[in-house]
């Protein structure tokens, strides 16, 4: 079988006169269905690092496979575009038409599809991402957050497998950030969508199966987020944080309360409940 | 310098038939000293509000007053280049807005309107301290491009550009979104060190609760071109219903005080991430020392 993403001895510099590498020495395999979570400082390579899954960018050294494409192929150069669908941070560089359903439809139309078909494949993306009700509205008008999921539907109009989130959340408000991530965790759990999500945000990663932490264009910590956020001292060292929970927890503990590493308000009020009756 | 809103309002396009209520009489006073988030979401009005207040926009009608200087609709002249670089205002992404060929250039560039008759000298002496109280290091960083930094770097100059002609209101639109969780505590921490030397008066607009509430002495909150509630964090976060009615978040500090308070127990504090450790810290010590007795 091959896996959705399959990246050996990757190693990449936009400059190919110089041994100074933006990413270096990436070996990672990711399974279909999988919800990743990346994470690392400004200018850790992530998004360098996601533009070389949709073959924007190619090795320098090493190879980039999706589904067992290579992306430096270039006759594969199509095939792995329709699998591997990008949004990326800023709402309004991703907007093409003036009406939704027509922006929907503009990768869709690329592909040569018959109108019946194209139809029907904008109204299922205008679904899934909660917009159908938008279908003849201004894009211009819409907020931040409709136009991310616009450029969403887009994508899922394509039918990709793997969906690659870019920062797609740092410049929305809070409402459209969970319902940004909400989408993807219906794609993932609903129709078994790859979901490569880059993050600023620790409490996005903790929605993620795996986490993965780029420090200096290196590969730095992979596993469950739960794992990862044990390693604080390493976090703080990659310029990451705690998500806010779990940092509350941590002085606690630091100031010598015997308190379980939780992650969410609930779990934090049972500890709560639970210490003050033990005495 | 203080400033007083009075019943402002401001139309978007008032004479066509777009005509929007942007503002619709905002009251709001805020004292020098203060350390203000403002909050609400997406075109409520957070943004038009304070460009009111170094006159990019001009009031409808009503009032408002800072420090010396009246900006009510009625007034028709105002001294903008005094205005303004009293009044600093460093917009989303401010990086963006970076042009010049160095550092120093762009830093210097209001100062060619704010200080025509200062020398070359004392402008490169405004520049050297402008570049390193945001914390960068004049001599290494003064001739390189602005395009060559990094991100957080980048927003250190662009604030640094604004912080040039010395502003006692300093604004800020969004100022560490977009950044990693270590650049955004070094830019809030910036803002503190400015709040006690420079600038008397911070404004900050932001969607990020926890931010608001580690940071800000006062929060005013905007909805549909009104200022809804304002007070300390403390107090308008203890509005849950109203605010989560308005689309708007919490802070993880508010929420684990209202979680806590359905099972009975009582946490009182400002609502900082430190002063809600120590108080959850002394409750289980309390009853520690009452299971002992």
């Amino acid at each position: 079988m091959n896996y959705a993403v399959e990246v050996k001895n990757l190693n990449f510099s936009y400059n190919t006169n110089t041994n100074k590498f933006l990413l270096k020495n990436i070996n990672l395999t990711i399974q279909e269905g999988e919800f990743i979570g990346i994470a690392g400082a400004n200018g850790s390579g992530k998004s360098t690092f996601a533009k070389m899954l949709n073959a924007l960018l190619l090795p320098t050294e090493g190879t980039v496979s999706i589904f067992g494409l290579d992306t430096k192929e270039s006759k594969n150069l199509f095939a792995i575009r329709r699998q591997a669908g990008m949004v990326f941070q800023n709402p309004d560089n991703q907007t093409v038409a003036t009406i939704v359903e027509d922006d929907v439809a503009f990768g869709v139309e690329n592909l040569a599809i018959a109108r019946p078909e194209m139809i029907e494949r904008v109204n299922f993306a205008l679904n899934a991402v909660g917009m159908q009700d938008f279908k003849n509205r201004s894009v211009a008008k819409l907020s931040g957050g409709q136009k991310q999921k616009i450029a969403i539907a887009g994508m899922l109009a394509i039918l990709p497998k793997i969906l690659i989130l870019d920062e797609a959340t740092a410049m929305l408000d809070p409402k459209g950030r969970k319902e940004i991530m909400q989408i993807a965790q219906k794609l993932n759990k609903e129709q078994g969508m790859t979901i490569i999500a880059i993050t600023h945000f620790m409490d996005e990663l903790l929605l993620a199966d795996r986490a993965i932490v780029l420090h200096d264009g290196e590969i730095v910590l992979d596993g469950s987020p739960k794992e990862i956020f044990k390693n604080s001292a390493r976090l703080q060292e990659y310029n990451l944080a705690l998500p806010p929970v779990a940092h509350i927890v941590q002085c606690l503990q630091q100031n010598g309360i015997p308190f379980e590493q939780v992650f969410q308000e609930e779990a934090f009020v049972e500890e709560i409940c639970k210490l003050l009756q033990q005495n | 310098m203080q400033i007083i809103a009075t019943e402002l309002s401001y139309i978007y396009n008032k004479k066509s038939k777009f005509a929007t209520t942007a503002l619709n009489k905002v009251s709001l006073q805020i004292k020098e000293g203060d350390f203000l988030g403002i909050i609400g979401h997406t075109g409520s009005g957070k943004s038009t509000f304070v460009q009111h207040l170094n006159a990019l926009l001009r009031a409808t009608s009503g009032n408002l007053q800072i420090g010396e200087m009246n900006l009510s609709a009625a007034v028709k002249k105002i001294n903008y280049t005094a205005l303004r670089s009293k009044i600093g205002l460093v917009f989303q992404y401010p990086e963006y807005q970076l042009f010049a060929d160095s550092v120093a250039n762009d830093v210097v560039f209001a100062l060619k309107n704010f200080q025509q008759e200062m020398s070359k000298e004392e402008k490169e002496r405004a520049v050297r301290e402008a570049i390193e109280i945001v914390g960068l290091d004049y001599e290494s960083i003064k001739d390189k491009s602005p395009f060559e930094l990094s991100g957080g770097q980048k927003r250190r100059v662009a604030i640094a550009g604004v912080l040039i002609s010395k502003p006692e209101i300093l604004i800020l639109d969004e100022p560490a979104a977009g950044l990693d969780p270590n650049g955004k505590l070094a830019i809030m921490e910036l803002l503190h060190k400015l709040h006690k030397s420079w600038c008397k008066t911070i404004i900050i607009i932001s969607h990020d609760m926890d931010e608001i509430a580690e940071n800000c002495n006062t929060v005013a909150v905007f909805h549909h071109g009104q200022v809804l509630r304002s007070g300390s964090p403390k107090e308008v976060f203890q509005e849950t219903e109203l605010l989560q009615s308005l689309g708007l978040d919490i802070p993880t500090t508010a929420k684990l005080v209202l979680q806590l308070k359905k099972q009975n127990i009582d946490v009182d504090c400002d609502l900082t991430m430190k002063d809600f450790v120590g108080k959850i810290q002394e409750k289980l010590q309390q009853n520690k020392r009452g299971a002992l007795c």
